[in-house]
């Protein structure tokens, strides 16, 4: 019978992993102002921290059918309006960074991915996937599958980022009048 | 117990010195829908300790140490190798034909050491993702070749498993409260001596349930129920078994580690088996234990 030490079988199974190298995940790919710039490059944006009141909350969960997570917000206003939103997304480990720029018709200038920290999912930081959200505005479905193309092997990323978009859209929609 | 607290110590000791890590077992057995993404590897390692059986002494731990592959974003392939120790003394088991069985009630087998059990592969293919689709359903093919039988270390000849589980998974509330089950039948044949002409057999099928919410980034908490059948010969039913516990998963980038606790609650036949020897009071301790620790780690490329 081949049979041996038990702290070997321990030792080999947990020891197995150990020398393996960690691959590095880069984690915040822009900053606030920097993606302000790159979607709105003309235009002088003010910082504003805004705080949605229940009725809003309430109302944007409605149309958006997303959860609102924070009634904390954060916006960059330009004077005619046009809106860059800083928010958060459920990624599937952590939350997802993303910015995103409508313009004062309530259309999407862009959209931005901030900061990424999952494992996989990472596509959609691509600009080809990002494009499709261009000039969208609060009457488009914005779904996956839908007018939105998933990205096969980042579902749960390019869902939850359309879902935030969609929110944001609705938000803006909300607030449009107190910006 | 001993022996329980140090494996526990070295897997506890082994995550906590580990850079930190992301992945995918939420649960000590129940698989979920999600596989590798295609052109990405995962390398994964299972520690497992079992304890606990109706008299005697009896403590096993199994390793298995796997290569997952994602062919295409929806299929997996895995090969693993399932290794580990035993340690039983004076203990019960269903079979132990070579294991040195006493003539007495309940001198059960002894038997101590470190042996390969066996090698498998693994093949996922989800139909539909839980997160696009109403419901996440993935089937499983697991073929296996035995060495050592992991009930009673006894050594094994020309002796494969095919196992097969439909799994299905429901997420609820952004994806952070999951629902998973699997529906598993597995096809055993084995024999314990190479001039046996006849192969043992046995089908088994189980019912495993685990759900488990996002409390904060990157950790779950969740709990499982696993219930086990054995119908001996493919026809008549052995033994039903249900464990239950926790599972505590963490998830990150760079690793992923999970946690798990599994009870035994309910066995049937339960009192004394056909030849008057003890297996338990509502519990089935004859070929299965009481408590069931695992750890798990994986780390994907």
């Amino acid at each position: 019978m081949n049979y041996r030490n038990p702290k070997l079988a321990i030792g080999v199974g947990l020891g197995l992993l150990s020398p393996l190298p960690i691959v590095a995940h880069a984690t915040v790919y822009l900053s606030e102002d920097q993606a302000v710039q790159l979607m709105f490059p003309s235009e002088k944006l003010a910082r504003k921290e805004i705080t949605l009141t229940p009725e809003q909350k309430s109302a944007i969960e409605k149309t958006s059918g997303e959860t609102v997570r924070s009634t904390k917000l954060i916006a960059y206003v330009a004077p005619n309006k046009d809106t860059v939103f800083i928010d958060q997304v459920l990624g599937k480990h952590e939350f997802i960074t993303i910015a995103v720029g409508v313009a004062a018709d309530g259309s999407v200038r862009g959209i931005e991915i901030l900061e990424y920290r999952e494992t996989y999912g990472s596509q959609v930081r691509t600009p080809e996937w990002r494009q499709q959200f261009v000039g969208k505005n609060a009457s488009a479905t914005l779904k996956v599958n839908s007018d939105i193309k998933n990205i096969s092997g980042a579902t749960l990323s390019s869902v939850h980022v359309t879902g935030g978009v969609r929110r944001l859209i609705k938000t803006y929609e909300s607030l449009r009048a107190q910006l | 117990m001993k022996s329980i607290t140090s494996i526990s110590s070295l897997a506890i000791l082994t995550l906590l010195s580990s850079p930190a890590l992301a992945g995918e077992g939420l649960f000590s057995r129940v698989y979920t829908t999600e596989t590798v993404p295609q052109g990405h590897f995962e390398l994964e390692q299972t520690v497992r300790n079992r304890s606990g059986r109706a008299f005697g002494t009896f403590n096993a731990t199994d390793l298995k140490s796997e290569f997952e592959y994602g062919i295409t974003d929806n299929f997996q392939a895995a090969f693993y190798v399932n290794y580990g120790y035993i340690h039983a003394s004076n203990a019960p088991d269903d079979n132990n034909p070579t294991g040195g069985d006493g003539p007495g009630l309940y001198d059960g087998f002894s038997r101590n050491g470190f042996a390969l059990d066996s090698v498998s592969a693994e093949f996922i293919y989800r139909v539909l993702s839980p997160i696009s689709d109403p419901i996440g359903l993935a089937f499983y093919i697991e073929p296996e070749w035995d060495f050592h039988d992991i009930h009673n270390g006894a050594r094994t000849f020309d002796s494969t498993e095919m196992e097969y589980r439909i799994l299905l998974q429901k997420n609820f509330l952004d994806d952070q409260l999951i629902l998973a089950y699997n529906l598993v039948a597995e096809w055993e044949y084995f024999r314990y001596a190479p001039g046996d002409e006849q192969f043992l057999g046995e089908f088994d099928w189980n019912n495993e349930l685990g759900a488990t919410y996002r409390v904060a980034p990157n950790w779950y908490a969740g709990w499982e129920i696993r219930n086990h059948n054995e119908v001996g010969n493919f026809y008549s039913h052995d033994h039903s078994v249900f464990w239950t516990g926790p599972a505590i998963h963490y998830g990150g980038p760079k690793y992923w580690a999970t946690l798990g606790v599994l009870r035994q609650f309910y066995g049937d036949p339960t009192g004394v088996d056909s030849s008057g020897s003890y297996i338990g009071e509502n519990l089935y301790l004859h070929s299965h234990e009481r408590w069931e620790i695992t750890a798990k780690m994986g780390i994907p490329f």
